[in-house]
């Protein structure tokens, strides 16, 4: 054993998830090259914090691991000190939160900076806007590229250096990683089929077990495969489609919604700074798609018309139907302290107020 | 790259991926820049000699291999010496954070059995108030209090000598 990391779940007890120095070994060796794209001597600026599975991921086994030059700034978020940074110390390798890159590509002074020696830029955490990703291929030239995994295992999907990016798909399995869409059965489910997000069990880089919980463990694995929680879709050439977290789809009306797409639209729009899609209980619908949204500028005024500004962008950019039916605007977004958007909290919310 | 190429030797530490690096020609590992935006470099060679002198004062006062220790330091590059020196001695890491509740490091040490905490001096005060701390070491890097063992003066007493592997 080297590593025990507490995952948080969303019931119960934290969890002990259990790594062997041979699970560093295959993370080191699928993700570092072919994900991050650290070569020997890079400038890599990774921002997690010690304390959490990401710094082991990346600043720690990743950085080290590949010979290459580690930044860490030990201050706290400033986005133009961030800026700033990646200028001056050459940054070659960024790896930060979508939250980091959303505040940057809204950033007022961008323009003022060039990112130069930037040539590798990742985001893991959850899923990235496409709009924001858009942003930095306009301003900079540059692909983020986004990448997924969990405490559990290591980056299990994601749009790998040199792979052609599918605008919107998560990307392609790690090399070396057996990762699937998996049907209730846990067999590999069909091209353009919703399933569960899952990883054989004989994956070198899959966690050995929860710590004193073989109940937990084994709740954890369907026949072969070891399931993620998190859901999706294939297409014919292999790249992963995100359809949420499986307690995160929204059914309204009989059609099924996933969040992701909804946000993704919405963030689309210049007001807005950050938002999350949850379901809200609705006596007709079953539920309706709610929108909680963080506007870039305060402006109070006629928020009435800012909120039909916001469904018809939704309705121009996605199916009609998947609109947000209700908008509320907040100061900011409930998240743990990893920097996650907890969704389940604004559920709740809206569950309590039937 | 398949699956077998992720295989790990039979005998392996994951230490041995940054000794690589630590040939003596003064590699450079670590750029850090404080909140005052004061600057530090480390280079491969130093990270792993300080990371040596933490091996060897954990072990050498009472830590053995599969031990599991906390491992509570924040964005600096004792952070990086700290879990080198702590993989490399074979105990187990838990990364924690240096802002975990009392509650969350109590469930911690009692969950897993935890031999150890090792924190940096300007955090802990959450630690006065986790209840079974007598179970395990503190160690802290920086200033010790009273019951506490300070990871640094100890590094200062320790004769060098490499750990091995």
């Amino acid at each position: 054993m080297a590593f025990l990391s507490y995952t948080s779940g969303t019931t119960g007890k934290p969890k002990g998830v259990v790594h062997t120095h041979g699970w560093g070994y295959a993370h080191l060796r699928t993700t570092a090259p072919n994900w991050l794209g650290i070569e020997e001597h890079d400038i890599v600026w990774a921002t997690a914090a010690p304390g959490w599975q990401k710094w082991i991921w990346t600043p720690f086994l990743s950085v080290l691991g590949s010979g290459a030059v580690g930044f860490v700034y030990g201050g706290k978020f400033d986005v133009n000190r961030y800026l700033q940074f990646l200028d001056e110390y050459q940054v070659n390798v960024l790896c930060c939160t979508p939250t980091e890159y959303r505040f940057i590509a809204k950033a007022e002074d961008l323009d003022e900076f060039s990112l130069a020696s930037l040539k590798s830029a990742v985001s893991a955490g959850e899923p990235l806007n496409r709009g924001i990703i858009d942003i930095f291929e306009r301003r900079f030239s540059l692909s983020v590229r986004d990448g997924y995994g969990q405490t559990e295992n290591t980056l299990l999907v994601g749009t790998m250096i040199g792979m052609e990016p599918r605008p919107g798909s998560m990307g392609k399995p790690t090399p070396g990683n057996i990762v699937e869409v998996v049907n209730d059965e846990g067999k590999p489910a069909g091209v353009g089929v919703v399933g569960d997000i899952a990883v054989h069990k004989s994956t070198p880089a899959l966690f050995h077990e929860y710590l004193n919980d073989p109940e937990r463990t084994k709740m954890q694995f369907r026949g072969d495969y070891y399931i993620t929680g998190d859901r999706a879709k294939k297409d014919e050439d292999g790249y992963f489609w995100f359809e949420g977290r499986g307690d995160d789809i929204i059914v309204s009306s009989g059609y099924t919604i996933g969040p992701f797409e909804v946000e993704d639209a919405l963030i689309k729009h210049p007001a807005v700074r950050e938002c999350a899609v949850v379901a809200s209980p609705d006596p007709e619908r079953g539920n309706v798609v709610k929108a909680f949204v963080v506007l870039r500028n305060d402006t109070t005024e006629s928020t009435e018309k800012l909120v039909k500004e916001l469904q018809n962008h939704v309705k121009e950019l996605t199916a009609p139907y998947k609109y947000p039916r209700k908008i509320e605007f907040l100061e900011e977004l409930p998240k743990t302290s990893s920097g996650k958007i907890m969704r389940v909290e604004l559920r709740k919310k809206e569950q309590n107020q039937k | 790259m398949n699956r077998e190429e992720l295989l790990a030797p039979a005998r392996y530490n994951i230490v041995s991926e940054f000794e690589k690096y630590a040939t003596g020609d003064g590699r450079k590992a670590l750029i850090y820049v404080d909140a005052q935006n004061q600057e530090q470099q480390v280079t491969y060679d130093e990270l792993i000699q300080a990371a040596n002198r933490t091996a060897n004062v954990l072990t050498s006062t009472g830590l053995k291999k599969g031990d599991v220790v906390l491992v509570m330091v924040p964005r600096m590059i004792e952070a990086y010496v700290t879990y080198i020196g702590a993989l490399k001695a074979g105990l187990v890491v838990i990364p924690s954070s240096e802002m975990l509740r009392s509650s969350e490091t109590e469930y911690r040490i009692e969950h897993s059995n935890a031999k150890a905490i090792i924190a940096f001096d300007a955090f802990t005060d959450q630690l006065e108030h986790v209840e079974n701390l007598d179970k395990v070491t503190v160690y802290i890097i920086g200033e010790a209090k009273e019951g506490e063992v300070s990871l640094t003066a100890l590094e200062k007493k320790c004769f060098f000598r490499v750990y091995r592997l």
